[in-house]
């Protein structure tokens, strides 16, 4: 039987952002992304402010499937949504009426940044969680010293606990560089670049290492960034696996 | 002609009021060594750059094949008057940090603390002034606010360690100096490493700390926070007591605090990743810009300059006088054709794009002027014990130099 995978949930306590109260065409952005979302009910998690009244939020909708929002209290909102090959923005005028929409193609799954036939990209992610294992998706980058050298350390206690480990490359550093600077400190590893809309989106790049947690085919909705040492990991690890059951 | 003047004056007012403002955006490139690119033809930036107070040293790791593993950039202005960045050697190892505020001393992770004059005149022969602080990861320090001019306090913050196996909080330490007979700083004591937090009960475990630059606040992410949200927040600290003070709602990269300016409270600056549209009709990209984040407005804003395809990385500074310098790749076009330039960016964040969209009432300030700048350096340089040359840039106190 195939496993159902969720990507993202809302768990009790770690329910997402809600959308402001109050922006322009607040009713007509909403009805536009119902039109075009089959789920409704969307998680939203709230992305930093860019100044005064705008607002970034972005929701899940499938594996490979997100939308973007940005939000003003005096301008009409942008509604984008993306997908590995493409993303299509929607604008809307004053009158909160739909005015442009343009389509393009998301940095890093441009070919010669990442290549999906070979790197790590959300059929990848959508496989790994739908395993049913429970296991750690693992994000480093020579940009980011402790991400390399402490990677041995923290795989060892996280195989030691049973977790499986998937190390994933910071898709912006040519890999030849990640790969001599892996050699200088004599580190025997050499992991798939990230190619994954969804890690993107949730801001996996945003630094280094940086930790996703799967377990019983769904995917933690929080990420763990920078270091820690093993009995904090384990026991964090723990309480997020018991929120996934 | 009385509305021809009417129509000039308040054009002469307002170019009158900005005429000394520093430029909203400077692009300083690497020259000698630090410019020489990789096998892979792209220059090194290296990592964990940490910006001094005048914005003319950067203390940076993982610096490249062709110097040390750590180098101290200088930013210097050459004799065509054009801004550049070179590299000096040094012996210490990844990761180093300054001694934040001050940066009277730049210290090696083993705890070597070095002072900048030394490593410009001796580089790697350069000596250390002593060792001492604590160890760890993130390993951060700062120089107390002190009203004794004959003795100095540096407090050190650290992460766990990798030799524990045992679940640790984040821990502090201060060193002590005294002014000798010569009038020079040397160690006198340190105490004992403390636990802090313990009031925050099962919030206390954090990562990414970084310490303020007078070292009586500090920021992280708190590992398991109440609210079931991790966030990157601002704790003040009191004794070994933590006290949230700011919350921004979301994680950032590693945060890194700015000078307090007149009674406001200290900003703080991070790298983030953020989804824009390109220049290009069609064409989102990812930019990895700095965001500063105002803690009396309670907003942040992007800062950044969209025309020249900047790529920054991930450790962002801020001067005495407020500007923003970091680290970054961008476009220059040469002949009609976008060629790749490395090396560092000094950025006005109140001229930014971002910020000029706040109304009149809520702008923190205009923009920060040459004079303030200048202030900075004259107050750094003193500190340093360094003299510079006529035009303020070129350190002359018998500088090995560079380009080496």
């Amino acid at each position: 039987m195939k496993n159902i995978v969720i990507l993202i949930l809302c768990i009790s306590s770690h329910c997402l952002a809600q959308l402001p109260e109050s922006f322009l065409c607040r009713k007509e952005a909403i009805n536009f992304i119902n039109g075009k979302s089959t789920v409704k009910n969307l998680n939203w998690v709230k992305q930093r402010n860019d100044h005064n009244s705008f607002q970034v939020f972005r929701a899940q909708i499938h594996f490979n499937e997100w939308i973007e929002l940005k939000t003003d209290l005096k301008f009409a909102p942008a509604i984008s949504f993306f997908n590995e090959k493409k993303y299509t923005d929607y604008k809307l005028n004053s009158n909160c009426e739909l005015l442009t929409s343009t389509s393009g193609v998301l940095d890093i799954f441009q070919n010669e940044l990442v290549d999906t036939s070979k790197d790590f990209t959300s059929k990848d992610l959508q496989k790994l969680v739908g395993s049913g294992k429970s296991g750690i998706i693992y994000l480093y980058s020579p940009k980011m010293t402790y991400s390399m050298t402490e990677f041995s350390r923290i795989k060892k206690g996280l195989m030691k606990s049973g977790y499986a480990l998937t190390a994933l490359m910071d898709p912006y550093v040519d890999p030849q560089v990640t790969a001599t600077f892996a050699k200088s400190l004599d580190l025997q590893f050499k992991g798939r670049r990230m190619a994954s809309l969804d890690l993107y989106m949730m801001n996996g790049l945003d630094h280094y290492p940086t930790l996703f947690f799967y377990s019983n085919n769904k995917l933690y909705p929080h990420k763990l960034s920078g270091i820690h040492d093993e009995k904090n990991i384990k026991n964090l690890l723990a309480q997020w696996k018991a929120e996934l059951k | 002609m009385n509305k021809l003047l009417i129509g000039i004056l308040p054009i002469f007012v307002s170019s009158s009021s900005y005429a000394q403002c520093i430029a909203p955006v400077e692009y300083v490139k690497f020259t000698g060594v630090a410019a020489q690119p990789e096998s892979n033809g792209s220059v090194t930036l290296g990592t964990y750059s940490r910006i001094s107070p005048d914005g003319k040293f950067v203390l940076r790791s993982i610096a490249g094949s062709h110097t040390s593993k750590v180098t101290l950039n200088e930013i210097f202005t050459n004799t065509n008057g054009k801004k550049l960045a070179r590299s000096y050697n040094t012996r210490m190892d990844n990761e180093a940090f300054p001694v934040q505020g001050t940066w009277r001393y730049v210290v090696d992770p083993g705890g070597d603390h070095y002072q900048p004059k030394e490593i410009l005149n001796k580089q790697k022969d350069a000596r250390k002034s002593f060792n001492g602080g604590i160890n760890g990861f993130y390993t951060a320090a700062a120089e107390l606010p002190s009203l004794d001019p004959n003795s100095i306090k540096i407090l050190s913050l650290s992460g766990p360690t990798t030799s524990n196996n045992e679940a640790t909080e984040l821990t502090t330490a201060v060193v002590y100096l005294k002014k000798n007979s010569s009038g020079q700083y040397e160690f006198d004591k340190e105490s004992k490493r403390t636990s802090i937090c313990g009031n925050l009960k099962n919030e206390k475990m954090f990562t990414m700390p970084m310490i303020s630059v007078d070292g009586t606040e500090f920021s992280a992410v708190p590992t398991s926070p109440a609210n079931g949200k991790p966030s990157s927040r601002i704790y003040k600290l009191e004794g070994a007591n933590c006290i949230l003070d700011d919350d921004l709602g979301f994680i950032t990269a590693k945060t890194i605090f700015g000078f307090a300016r007149d009674g406001k409270k200290a900003p703080v600056i991070f790298m983030g990743n953020s989804v824009m549209d390109s220049e290009e009709v069609g064409k989102k990209i990812n930019v990895s810009g700095v965001h500063y984040y105002d803690r009396d407005l309670k907003k942040s804003f992007y800062i950044g300059d969209r025309s020249t395809d900047l790529q920054v990385d991930a450790f962002p500074g801020a001067t005495k006088d407020g500007r923003i310098i970091v680290g970054a790749k961008w476009k220059e076009i040469q002949k009609d054709v976008p060629v790749e330039q490395s090396g560092y960016v000094i950025m006005d964040p109140f001229q930014s794009e971002s910020m000029r969209k706040l109304p009149d009432h809520m702008r923190p300030k205009k923009c920060i002027t040459r004079s303030e700048v200048a202030a900075a350096e004259k107050e750094q340089a003193g500190i340093y014990g360094l003299t510079f040359s006529e035009n303020q840039s070129n350190p002359v106190s018998g500088s090995a130099a560079t380009n080496r």
